[in-house]
């Protein structure tokens, strides 16, 4: 029984992890910018989250869209500044994994200044609430978090899947200069992409922001931890970020439940090392260069 | 009479590289099929390239029917009217059949057009009709080539250019390409065709354009490009000598 | 040169403890990214998790230390061989990919590393391993350290130096242009690219033995953090890398640049905030570096010409 109660909360996180991954393999595929500054702009939305619950009380899961909103605006303003030149190349460059380095320093550097590295969380009234299903017992957090990740991810898919504009997203991952060929605006495409990704972003800021604690400097340990997600499932495909995200969030949580909560997030970082090496391609294929 | 497209002292290169279309000149009116042939090298992809926008020229203009194109961008020059079919197949292989299809038909803003041109485009192409839901990349080459040509039926653009259609190519494949060729010319788009299979170019064209070293050697209607004994040895090589 | 030797004899005149400590650390720093230039520079393999031989370096002598008392001053020599092993043995696994799966798994070697360090009870954990002080007066404790890391700082411009001028750098900056085509014309690109690796590891190991000795305390949120690889990165980009000279230059800069910020706002989060910032306007404005760009535009005075 114990097992099954580790996997279930380990699949909750995991969802939440696929929420955090879900922008991060969106910009990829369009633009080829592996993104280190994601993590930062997901702890950017969940501060974001955890003042407006702070000031306001307005419960974290209602502030979803407010985050997603402001990252994404953070995000148009990070393409315009840095990133717009070499998108519009989509070179799949060291210079560019370098920029997103440098621009995820000044985030957590300014984040750090105005807040401190102090550990926060916002705790709603179910925070510390759990339901009971015979034996397995649930926290509320987990759970509605990760409802709330699937929920996003599956409207996610589904503009992706069905609209005009989700498929020109996939058509330009694909292929630019096609895409272009039968009248996509390519920089267009990218500007909006990027936006998304950050939406995403900031959107599991806010569920990170009551199911984790945080602190700005905590974004280097998850750039790792998203890196193995998307490496696991390849690079720039949704579907594997979402595999990905389930099979190592919940190893992990075996990890920790059955060896030792230390060890746990050593998962994802053996994983990610591993992965890459042995299979620079991910395990599910699509292409990392 | 200004004719529908005027390429005028194109001068294009890549990056930092040297000049590889010099200060070329060439006009293509409406429903004319236009295929410039000419040695590799000579430039002939550069400079569909330069016209489609993917490549900025150097210098020199490219006029559309009286616009001029310096400076739009190739998806710009796509709605306008001009379609470009480059070497590697134009299709988006992890897509179905049907998002093909529907990104053939994505610079047309009324949707009810749209869905009637694909619904012709598959009317031509009943292979596609049978297998919207297919990924592309795993259909037969012939399959994919079907899709790639459904696209000037979904557009209907002015001008179609064709680079290297029959490049790498089986034998059947070929002549099935040029079959489609012909079809689209047949319904009024213009064409610039660029071919390294001399024959089967000048055959579906009305002229023959010869390019060397990136200028233009001379443009003569085709079934007199064909006959030109010099040229044959020159240009088109010595399999056709017999 | 003989300044820097000489220098230490204002502490005749008066505490100059704060010069000192400057000068020492920009030895550190030019020994870390000088080292790091070599595989990041002229090899074209960009690690943001080269520290990792830096603490490795920093807890051999430091356990060495704590345990047997012998001083990291002699087991420096040793720490950067074991820091040489480890780049053999990594290099080996990590160099088969390339660009910025590179960097990635460089990141992920760092989370390794630094997870490892904060759960292995026997060199301290969390807490890391505390060494005792030398006792020499509060004037003098610096100087073995001066020293030491001026030797170090020395040898690591000499072997960038003589790397950049041998066969050996001459392949390594072949394959950083092109692979396959460096595998074509004969070049063994598996041990030309390990042995670099492993090179750039020896001296950031043994800088890493007498940096514990000198702070007096290893700890994984001292040597195993990734704004250490960032300033060797950055140092490299803004002098410009890839040259002999450009890591000095770009570090002497950077810590003048640090220094500024500290004196002037205060905050060590700024600090990152800047080097961040600093980061982005080079790779965006400036990717050659100094050097590079001076050298671009014919204007580098020779004595900074070192190739």
């Amino acid at each position: 029984m114990e097992i099954l109660q580790v996997i279930i909360l380990g699949l909750c996180l995991g969802f939440v992890y696929a929420l955090m991954v879900s922008g991060l393999t969106l910009i990829f595929g369009v633009m080829r910018i592996v993104n280190l500054a994601h993590p930062i702009l997901i702890i950017s939305g969940a501060f974001v989250s955890y003042w407006l619950f702070i000031l306001f009380g307005l419960d974290p899961i209602l502030s979803v869209p407010a985050a997603a909103l402001t990252v994404a605006l953070l995000g148009v303003l990070l393409y315009k500044l840095i990133f717009e030149k070499n998108a519009a190349q989509q070179t799949y460059s060291e210079m560019t994994v370098l920029l997103t380095f440098g621009t995820a320093m000044v985030i957590d550097g300014l984040l750090a200044f105005l807040f401190h590295n102090t550990q926060r969380t916002a705790s709603p009234a179910y925070a510390t609430d759990a339901i009971f299903i015979g034996d397995i017992f649930i926290p509320l957090a987990q759970l509605y978090s990760g409802m709330v990740s699937l929920g996003i991810i599956v409207v996610l898919a589904l503009f992706l899947k069905y609209s005009e504009f989700g498929i020109a997203i996939r058509a330009t991952s694909q292929n630019r200069t096609s895409a272009e060929l039968v009248g996509v605006n390519v920089k267009f495409v990218c500007l909006i992409s990027f936006a998304i990704g950050c939406a995403l972003a900031g959107s599991a800021g806010s569920l990170v922001s009551f199911v984790f604690s945080f602190f700005p400097s905590r974004h280097w340990e998850w750039i790792a931890i998203l890196m193995s997600l998307v490496v696991l499932g390849g690079m720039g495909s949704l579907t594997g970020a979402v595999i990905g995200a389930l099979v190592l969030s919940v190893v992990s949580s075996l990890v920790g439940a059955f060896y030792s909560p230390a060890w746990s997030t050593m998962v994802f970082f053996l994983a990610l090392f591993l992965i890459l090496i042995i299979r620079p391609r991910g395990l599910f294929g699509i292409r990392t260069d | 009479m200004t004719s529908l497209l005027s390429i005028r002292n194109v001068t294009a290169g890549y990056g930092y590289g040297p000049d590889i279309v010099h200060d070329f000149s060439l006009s293509l009116n409406e429903s004319e099929v236009k295929c410039i042939i000419g040695p590799n090298g000579a430039g002939k992809s550069t400079l569909l390239k330069a016209v489609a926008g993917i490549l900025k020229p150097r210098s020199g203009d490219i006029f559309f029917e009286g616009k001029n194109l310096s400076g739009k961008e190739a998806y710009q020059i796509m709605r306008l009217g001009i379609c470009f079919l480059p070497q590697e197949r134009a299709i988006f292989p992890n897509l179905t059949v049907a998002e093909n299809l529907r990104m053939c038909a994505y610079s047309i803003k009324d949707k009810a057009l749209a869905a009637s041109r694909i619904k012709a485009a598959i009317g031509m192409f009943p292979v596609l009709g049978q297998r919207l839901k297919q990924i592309a990349g795993t259909m037969s080459g012939g399959q994919q080539q079907q899709l790639v040509y459904a696209r000037a039926f979904t557009i209907k653009p002015k001008i179609i250019l064709i680079d290297e259609p029959s490049l790498g190519l089986a034998p059947s494949l070929v002549e099935q390409t040029f079959s489609h060729i012909k079809q689209i010319a047949s319904s009024g788009i213009a064409v610039l065709l660029v071919e390294q299979n001399a024959i089967k170019g000048l055959q579906t064209s009305g002229y023959g354009v010869v390019m060397d070293l990136g200028k233009l050697v001379f443009e003569k209607p085709a079934n007199e490009v064909l006959q030109d004994q010099s040229l044959r040895d020159l240009y088109l090589g010595k399999a056709l000598k017999k | 040169m003989i300044s820097l030797i000489c220098l230490p004899i204002v502490q005749f005149f008066g505490n100059y403890n704060y010069v000192i400590h400057m000068v020492l650390f920009s030895f550190l720093y030019i020994t870390m990214s000088s080292s790091w230039n070599i595989i990041g520079g002229y090899g074209g393999f960009i690690s943001i998790g080269h520290n990792v031989f830096f603490g490795i370096g920093a807890y051999f002598s430091g356990f060495i230390y704590a345990r047997y008392g012998i001083s990291p001053f002699y087991t420096a020599v040793f720490a950067g061989m074991i820091a040489t092993v480890f780049g053999f043995a990594i290099g080996l696994i990590t160099l088969r990919v390339k660009g910025p799966s590179f960097i990635i798994s460089s990141i992920a070697l760092l989370m390794i590393f630094r997870t490892l360090f904060d759960r292995w009870e026997l060199v301290g954990g969390a807490h890391g391993i505390t060494l005792p002080h030398n006792t020499l007066s509060v004037e003098w404790s610096k100087i073995p350290h001066y020293y030491a890391l001026l030797i170090l700082m020395v040898l690591s411009i000499y072997l960038s130096w003589y790397v950049r001028h041998s066969k050996f750098g001459l392949a390594l900056r072949s394959i950083s242009h092109d692979e396959i085509k460096s595998e074509v014309t004969g070049i063994n690109i598996k041990i030309i690219k390990v042995t670099a690796y492993a090179l750039s590891a020896y001296l950031i190991g043994a800088a890493g033995a007498i940096w514990g000795d000198y702070l007096t305390y290893v700890r994984p949120n001292i040597f195993f953090i990734i704004l250490i690889a960032a300033n060797m990165v950055l140092m490299c980009i803004l002098g410009g890398k890839g040259t002999v000279t450009g890591p000095i230059i770009g570090t002497i800069v950077m810590i003048f640049i640090n220094e500024f910020i500290l004196a002037n706002f205060g905050a060590s989060e700024l600090n990152i905030f800047f080097t961040g910032l600093l980061m982005i306007l080079t790779l965006l404005y400036f990717p050659d570096g100094i050097i590079g760009s001076l050298k671009k535009r014919k204007l580098l005075p020779g004595f900074l010409d070192w190739g």
